[in-house]
């Protein structure tokens, strides 16, 4: 498995732990229901936790908590399943989430609306080539609408292009 | 109309380049069939029962006299030299080889078209009145508000995997001609009392395998606020759409499962949860858009419009006049219907030379411009009464002056098992075998506007539901039969058809709309509708005559679970 962000490769320091599993030391992260139930044990280890969500959980149920959380994985279940999308902009704009927004099994070609959606790292589905898909992320692409991505929407930034046109134009006449 | 910029060019350009590398890793086996079907359908893309289809949007249905010649092009060189427009003002190129699409897709951003959406289970093309600005009961122009949702829509992130297919009409309109009521959100514009533009909001119509009306979410949402609101709309289905079943995904299941009044207030919870602000359209904004849309100005090309010809100079030309044109806000002007529904020809099909012809005459006689009708015809919104009767003589030398829109003949049809892989029976035959029966136009004239809808499976391309006939096609233990509704309407006072009663076989299909158009014909007073007719006398005397004939076949035990 390997773990992008949107401009380089980065090393996993995390582990995916199941429910039966035992926690063991380093980074962990546990589903939403592992979580609830043993919240108080996982805050004592002192060590990053992290939470993984399923496409049918509520992000609202993990709201009270982001403050705590350092990582959030989002398992998709399915490539067709955009649940993922909606949850990411959620828990970015809604809920004000600042740490790492991960991105599991994740393919070449949904990189780019991931992230506009607000997610920052990708673990990325194996059978997945990590240079494309890094390029993929780097690779300019022009927008329509606004996401969890400061973009703003079209007709807004077509009357800025306008005005800097004008504005251009008066400059240009007046050092001529 | 809508021009780009370098915005949208870019946009295009980037999208074509990125299928291309699709369709590379495709066929270079990087890809499987699997990974890349979503991929492609995205792109407009299907794989049907002999080839590759490709679905070209034409937004809101309005296109150029070049971009109707590049799509000529195309026809001739990547296809068989003809195309077909669908009944959601699209067009289709049934012929394409997987290695040339992404080249055919570039050539459609050279003048502006793309296929991005026509397919998968995201927003797709957005549709509305094919008389939008020229019809003279229009509140608005709806097609700004098409094209700003046009953008809103295209490669949102966040909304390109939804649970099922998602469909938005739009119509400014006093009388309804999109189907409104018959699509996931149906925005009708309205003004409320202190004279604000906005948006009657319906939400949850579809056809399909279970066909709904949609219901009213809102009786007035402000227009600069329309793109938070969708958005709060889709963010509420995305999340919490059907993906267990894929015939209880689409949004109109979810509003029967919690009812609209929660789903309202889900919607409304979702939009004060959101930045309005980032969505919300400035007046300046709003207007720019509108710029693109100005009406056709008289004084730009002063004629000297007398009044319109006299039908009784031209054999033929009467019976064109008051079929195929229509009143246009201005006077001096008629819209004027280019018929794809030659009783000879598969409805909405149109070769090369046809539309390169169209191409010529738009230029012409109607400023450059066209539009494709739901009901699978062109539409000419711009003719001076004095080219009249030079415009209907060179469409009827293309065979695209048959006197027959709003007929029996001007009948809806998909394009059925001769094309898709979907199709449990075939409809272009059905479509064939009907005008084969009624032959003369004074015939069909005399029965006056009569729908007449097929589709090949109960997927309802061809809009089955809503026509005054509607004719589905079944299998039956490998065999073609059709199952007939009567009494549906997609326009205002939306009604889903009633069943007329067994299903009946190919060979039947014919006499079964002869013997209801008979029943119509005699019960009929006045120019009274067939949906008047069908309101006042029931399925009775329709069933009576149709099954007259068939006792014997029809009688007989039959397996039935194949039609109902
Ligand atoms: S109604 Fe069925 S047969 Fe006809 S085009 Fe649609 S999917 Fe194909």
């Amino acid at each position: 498995m390997h773990l992008i962000t949107r401009h380089s490769i980065r090393r996993n320091q995390w582990r995916h732990v199941a429910d039966e599993e035992a926690l063991g030391s380093g980074n962990v992260t546990v589903s939403l229901r592992r979580w609830r139930l043993q919240r108080e044990t996982l805050l004592a280890r002192f060590r990053p936790v992290g939470v993984r969500l399923q496409p049918d959980d509520a992000v609202a149920d993990i709201a009270a908590d982001l403050d705590r959380l350092d990582l959030l994985a989002l398992d998709f279940g399915s490539f067709a399943d955009g649940r993922g999308y909606s949850q990411a902009r959620q828990l970015r704009q809604q809920f004000g989430y600042r740490g790492e927004l991960r991105a599991l099994q994740a393919r070449r070609d949904q990189l780019q609306f991931l992230a506009r959606c607000g997610f920052d790292a990708f673990e990325l589905h194996p059978r997945e080539d990590t240079d494309a898909a890094l390029a993929v992320l780097k690779r300019s692409a022009t927008a329509y609408q606004p996401a969890a991505d400061g973009q703003s929407l079209v007709f807004r930034r077509r009357r800025h292009a306008q005005f800097e046109h004008v504005f251009n134009s008066i400059e240009g006449a007046r050092r001529r | 109309m809508y021009r780009y910029d370098h915005f949208d060019h870019s946009l295009v350009q980037e999208r074509v380049r990125e299928f291309r590398d699709q369709v590379r890793r495709r066929l270079a086996g990087e890809l499987s069939e699997d990974e890349f079907k979503p991929l492609r359908l995205r792109n407009g893309l299907y794989l049907q029962r002999h080839a590759y289809m490709l679905r070209v949007a034409i937004p809101y249905g309005l296109f150029s006299s070049r971009q109707l010649r590049a799509l000529a092009g195309i026809a001739r060189r990547y296809d068989r030299g003809f195309a077909h427009f669908t009944t959601r003002q699209n067009i289709q190129f049934n012929w394409p080889q997987l290695e040339a699409v992404p080249d055919i897709l570039e050539e459609l951003a050279a003048v502006e078209m793309h296929a991005i959406q026509t397919s998968g289970n995201c927003i797709r093309n957005i549709t509305s009145d094919h008389l939008a600005g020229v019809a003279a009961d229009e509140l608005e122009d709806p097609r700004p508000w098409c094209e700003i949702l046009r953008q809103w829509s295209t490669l949102h992130p966040e909304f390109y995997w939804l649970p099922r297919k998602f469909k938005i009409a739009v119509t400014g309109a006093a009388r309804d001609r999109t189907a409104l009521r018959f699509h996931d959100i149906g925005l009708r514009l309205v003004h409320n009392a202190d004279g604000v533009t906005g948006f009657e909001v319906w939400v949850g119509g579809g056809l399909g395998r279970a066909p709904a009306i949609a219901e009213r979410l809102r009786d007035f949402l402000p227009g600069t606020q329309l793109l938070s609101y969708v958005e709060a709309i889709l963010r509420v289905y995305n999340l919490h759409g059907r993906r267990d079943n894929l015939h209880k995904a689409r949004i109109k299941v979810l509003v029967q499962a919690m009812g609209v009044d929660r789903l309202r207030e889900q919607v409304e919870a979702a939009w004060q949860a959101m930045d309005h602000a980032a969505l919300a359209l400035d007046p300046a904004e709003l207007a720019a858009m509108q710029r693109h849309f100005t009406p056709v100005s008289p004084a730009r090309r002063p004629l000297p419009v007398g009044p319109p010809p006299d039908p009784r100079a031209h054999p033929g030309f009467a019976h064109w006049l008051r079929q195929n044109t229509r009143a246009h806000k201005d006077a001096d002007r008629r819209i004027v219907y280019v018929s794809l529904k030659h009783p000879g020809a598969p409805p909405g099909d149109i070769t090369a030379a046809q539309m390169e012809a169209v191409a010529d005459l738009a230029d012409r006689y109607s400023h450059g411009e066209l539009r494709a009708s739901h009901e699978q015809n062109l539409v000419l919104a711009h003719v001076a009464n004095r080219d009249l009767v030079p415009l209907w003589r060179a469409l009827d030398a293309q065979g695209l002056a048959t006197a027959n829109i709003g007929t029996v003949q001007d009948m809806i049809c998909c394009p059925g098992i001769d094309f898709c892989a979907l199709a449990n029976a075939a409809s272009i035959p059905v479509a064939r075998g009907i005008n084969q029966r009624f032959e003369h136009l004074d015939e069909l004239y005399r029965l006056g506007e009569v729908r007449i809808k097929i589709s090949g499976c109960m997927n309802a391309c061809g809009h089955h539901h809503v026509g005054d006939i509607g004719i589905l096609g079944v299998d039956k233990h490998g065999e073609q039969w059709y199952q007939v509704t009567l009494g549906g309407s997609a326009s205002d006072g939306s009604r889903i058809g009633t069943r007329l009663g067994p299903a009946l076989p190919a060979g039947a299909v014919a006499d079964a709309v002869a013997a209801v158009l008979e029943v119509f014909a005699e019960q009929r007073s006045g120019e009274e509708s067939f949906a008047s007719v069908f309101r006042r006398l029931g399925v009775k005397p329709f069933k009576e005559l149709v099954y007259a004939p068939h006792h014997e076949t029809l009688d007989t035990p039959q397996p039935v679970a194949a039609c109902s």
